[in-house]
């Protein structure tokens, strides 16, 4: 697709006025200095430290939860990589049976968040969890594998994001050209050398992207590691923020996280960003079946075994707690006499909240992705890349960050729901704006300057013309940062005003406790949400080049 | 091109303008607080404080707001809304009244009040300026399974617990346990002194014990067998001991540390203190004055299976029972008072964190 470097509304512009398009440019310079003044403030406290407390973090915890995140990170992206290339490389490459059926079905670990799957886990492998009982009913007393520490966090966390990298290299097998292979067959190369110097280097941009994402996810993520006690840079900061009085060990130790995935950001940009090895074009004939011969079954085993773990075995014990708390009536009286009202109230709070901070960020991204897109200059290029540095924060540091900028300059705000939409919006502002940049990016600017010759004045022509072949894009990211937001835990759990609480914070709340078949309810209503949305964003990914930038 | 920036500032101004009124629609908490109400933030259990309100609001005709939360975050929020200028809260109620002795020697964030009624707490248990009050009292204990261990073969001392023979089999709390493990390693490190109280931390996590967020935790695990031991406050053994499931109810209680040339137990105290800046300090001070009333000491002891600290009060029939020499008076004691340990809050977490007790 191509997009002239300055089309006409742009030159005219510069023409009228010999500058700057400002209508674009302040309100995308304001939008991102406001979502980077968290990280900024928050790495400012950082450097801000007392050196001996510094020396002191240096000392004792850095190098410990430096090794036991780099350890989980590490796993969880080699995991998940080998995961989801072998199981796409089985649905598009391969003649397994019924690949069309396993194809959308190994999306679906998805649908269940990872706190939902860390509390399942906990509860059927924990001692006294549901495993242990049906076992012991049977006689056997032998132990049952222990869900906690840094297994039964990888496990969890592999089964949770490898659908990332899943998504991602389907679509990359499908991308690839057939003709390729047989070129590279032609010149008297071997299977494995084809794999290794044809194959492997045009999928590693996409290996690349779907690496980045699981590591950034697993460096962040705070409900499982928490969950399965295993410490983290992230449990730890936020260990720190609710039981101390002095937030510097916390900020210290943000800062050192937050300066883990910037490096992270700009590795991932040094090594793949710029390579990119697109076809010129794809023959239309398809890519031949490998045969799977033997390997059939273990291949199917393999399938059955991913969805069993990451589908079937949460829903079953959602389900069966589900049951257990109609069927035991003092549980009942707990969950329904007490709180199947609150439950709604808990519903609400979530999806309004997320419906909120969704709708703030879609309309927040327009200018910075109209600017970025169509003046390609380095300014607007740089507020796009600003705008999304709460990619960069997990929401334990979100919250950190936002929190000491609002006691500082909004107090007004403090403990209001403002706060909680705030942190949403930061931390998941680039989801929303990505897809709208990609959208943009396939809208060609003639179509906007064709209908300002015909008359439109600008905003007409942006409204009837731009507007409403954008709405794909809208949508797809509205979609992604409200079940972002839907499923956001720690944030939630620091910013949230007395007496606000949301789905992930119920069930956060009742595992807490003890108490599974209280989160039940609550983990069932998040999956069922999650359904229909997902299914949507996969629905609308199937249009060519969108799911790209959905990850 | 003006009006396409301009239809930008128009969205923004419109959701500028609609957000934060949704927004304020939507919180609730301390900003809703009508005229005459007494606000409160409890760091004690809600079904634990929620009798006492009742009785207070029978007895008076106040009406009272109240946040539950942790007593570490509650704290924190007060001393945020006084940074932002915003209503502080008139009460509140702590689960460690060392944390009060603590906010009020590093911020200065209470008023003194005493009274009468006040006065007939014992003194150890109160604020030497009157800017706290302790409410109930608790002693560090060890829970056990008794399918997994057996009374005989139990420690007497904590410091029996870095032997093989607990290896992996103990539970203990985070450093961010404020009313249960954290003033027992501050009472350990005033008789004791740092070195030798680093060295004994060092010694239990060599011996792989387990260190879980919430005393509640301890509880539990304990009690489904995943660990043999757990250190933890007293009625926490009997919450145990009332769960629904009578699979999980089997535990043990130990009063360690009460032989000869041992330190004793650890007895440390919940309390209440009016906020700096309270609105309603009349009010304030007639719920100080009810939290230490007979009936309000009687709920503390039947509710939560705690120690009433007003003089004549009795304990929890359970509780007895176990309690060596069968008083409060008649067993030994660690010599340390709530203020002394609130004093060291701050020095015993950074101990904890030098140990890598997380």
């Amino acid at each position: 697709m191509a997009v002239s470097a300055r089309p006409l509304v742009g030159r005219l512009i510069a023409r009228r006025r010999g500058t700057w398009p400002w209508g674009v440019w302040v309100p995308s310079a304001l939008i991102a200095l406001g979502m980077a003044s968290p990280l900024v403030y928050l790495l400012y406290q950082g450097i801000s430290v007392a050196p001996d407390v510094w020396a002191r973090l240096l000392a004792t915890r850095v190098p410990v939860l430096l090794v036991n995140t780099l350890m989980l990170t590490g796993f969880v992206t080699m995991g998940a990589l080998a995961l989801g290339l072998l199981l796409a490389w089985l649905v598009e490459r391969t003649d397994l049976p019924a690949r069309r059926i396993f194809g959308p079905l190994l999306l679906t670990p998805f649908i269940v968040s990872p706190l939902v799957m860390a509390i399942s886990y906990v509860g059927f492998f924990g001692v006294g969890g549901l495993l242990d009982k049906a076992l012991r009913g049977l006689g056997w007393d032998g132990a049952v594998p222990s869900p906690y520490g840094l297994g039964g966090t990888v496990w969890v966390l592999i089964l949770s994001t490898y659908p990332y990298v899943y998504v991602l290299m389907r679509a990359a097998f499908r991308g690839l050209d057939p003709t390729l292979l047989d070129v590279a067959r032609c010149s008297g190369a071997g299977r494995a050398r084809i794999a290794l110097r044809v194959t492997l280097p045009l999928l590693a941009p996409a290996l690349s992207a779907g690496a980045f994402l699981v590591a950034l996810y697993a460096l962040a993520d705070f409900e499982v590691p928490a969950l399965m006690r295993y410490p983290t840079f992230v449990t730890v900061i936020f260990q720190q923020l609710t039981g101390r009085y002095d937030s510097s060990a916390a900020s210290a130790l943000g800062t050192v996280l937050v300066l883990l995935m910037i490096l992270m950001l700009w590795g991932q940009r040094e090594l793949w960003g710029r390579r990119h090895f697109v076809p010129e074009r794809i023959s239309g004939r398809p890519w031949p079946a490998v045969p799977l011969r033997n390997w059939k079954i273990p291949a199917l085993a393999l399938i059955v075994l991913v969805l069993f773990a990451g589908l079937l075995l949460p829903m079953g014990i959602l389900f069966y707690w589900l049951v257990e708390s109609w069927l035991i009536p003092q549980a009942l009286a707990v969950l329904w006499g007490t709180s199947g009202r609150a439950l709604l109230g808990y519903l609400l709070n979530s999806l309004w909240v997320s419906a909120a901070a969704a709708t703030v960020a879609v309309a927040l991204s327009l200018p910075i992705a109209y600017g970025s897109v169509r003046y390609r200059d380095r300014l607007s290029q740089t507020w796009a890349w600003l705008s999304q540095a709460g990619q960069a924060l997990p929401g334990v540091l979100i919250a950190l960050g936002l929190l000491s900028l609002i006691l500082r300059f909004l107090p007004g705000l403090y403990a209001t729901v403002w706060v909680v939409i705030l942190a949403y919006l930061v931390r998941f502002f680039s989801q929303a704006l990505q897809p709208l940049r990609s959208g943009l990016a396939q809208v060609p600017a003639h179509l906007e300057e064709g209908a300002r010759l015909l008359g439109q004045r600008p905003l007409g022509a942006f409204r009837r013309v731009t507007l409403p072949l954008l709405w794909p894009a809208l949508a797809g990211g509205w979609t992604l940062v409200f079940l972002s937001a839907l499923r956001e835990l720690p944030a939630t759990l620091l910013l949230r005003p007395a007496g606000f609480d949301t789905l992930p914070i119920r069930i956060w709340t009742a595992a807490g406790e003890g108490f599974y078949a209280q989160a039940a309810p609550a983990a069932l209503l998040l999956v069922g949400l999650s359904i229909p949305l997902l299914l949507w964003l996969h629905g609308a990914s199937s249009a060519p080049g969108s799911m790209r930038s959905y990850g | 091109m003006q009006k396409i920036s301009r239809g930008f500032l128009l969205v923004g101004v419109v959701l500028g303008i609609l957000v934060p009124l949704i927004a304020s629609l939507g919180s609730g908490g301390v900003a809703t607080q009508g005229p005459g109400e007494l606000v409160i933030f409890s760091g004690r259990r809600e079904p634990l404080l929620t009798p006492v309100l009742e009785l207070f609001k029978r007895q008076t005709g106040v009406a009272v707001t109240v946040k539950f939360g942790s007593t570490t975050a509650l704290a924190q929020e007060i001393l945020q809304l006084k940074e932002a200028g915003r209503p502080v809260p008139d009460v509140f109620i702590a689960n460690d009244a060392g944390t009060l002795e603590f906010l009020q020697a590093t911020r200065e964030a209470f008023q003194s009040y005493t009274s009468p009624a006040i006065e007939r707490i014992p003194e150890r248990f109160r604020a030497s300026d009157g800017s706290w009050l302790g409410l109930s009292g608790r002693s560090r204990v060890i829970i056990y399974n008794r399918d997994l261990v057996k009374p005989e073969e139990l420690p007497s001392t904590a410091f029996d617990l870095i032997h093989p023979q607990w290896r992996g089999k103990i539970a203990v709390s985070n450093a961010s346990d404020t009313d249960g493990f954290v003033p027992w390693v501050s009472a350990l490190r005033l008789i004791l002194g740092d070195e030798l109280t680093k060295f004994f931390l060092l010694k239990l996590k060599e011996n792989q014990i387990t260190i879980l967020a919430e005393q509640t935790d301890i509880r539990k695990a304990v009690g489904r067998g995943e660990f043999a031991l757990g250190l933890i406050n007293h009625y926490y053994v009997y919450l145990q001991r009332h769960e629904i499931d009578p699979a999980v109810r089997d535990v043990g209680i130990l009063y360690h540390d009460q032989g000869p040339f041992q330190l004793g137990t650890l007895v440390n105290a919940t309390g209440a203190a009016i906020v700096k800046g309270a609105t309603h300090r009349e009010d304030a001070q007639r719920f100080l004055d009810f939290l230490v009333s007979p009936d309000a000491q009687r709920l503390f002891a039947e509710l939560n299976f705690e120690y009433p600290l007003l003089p004549g009060v009795s304990i929890h029939p359970e509780v007895v029972e176990d309690l060596p020499s069968g008083s409060l008076e008649a067993f030994k004691q660690m010599p340390v008072s709530p203020g002394d340990l609130g004093q060291e809050l701050q020095a015993t977490q950074q101990l904890l964190e030098e140990v890598g007790w997380f």
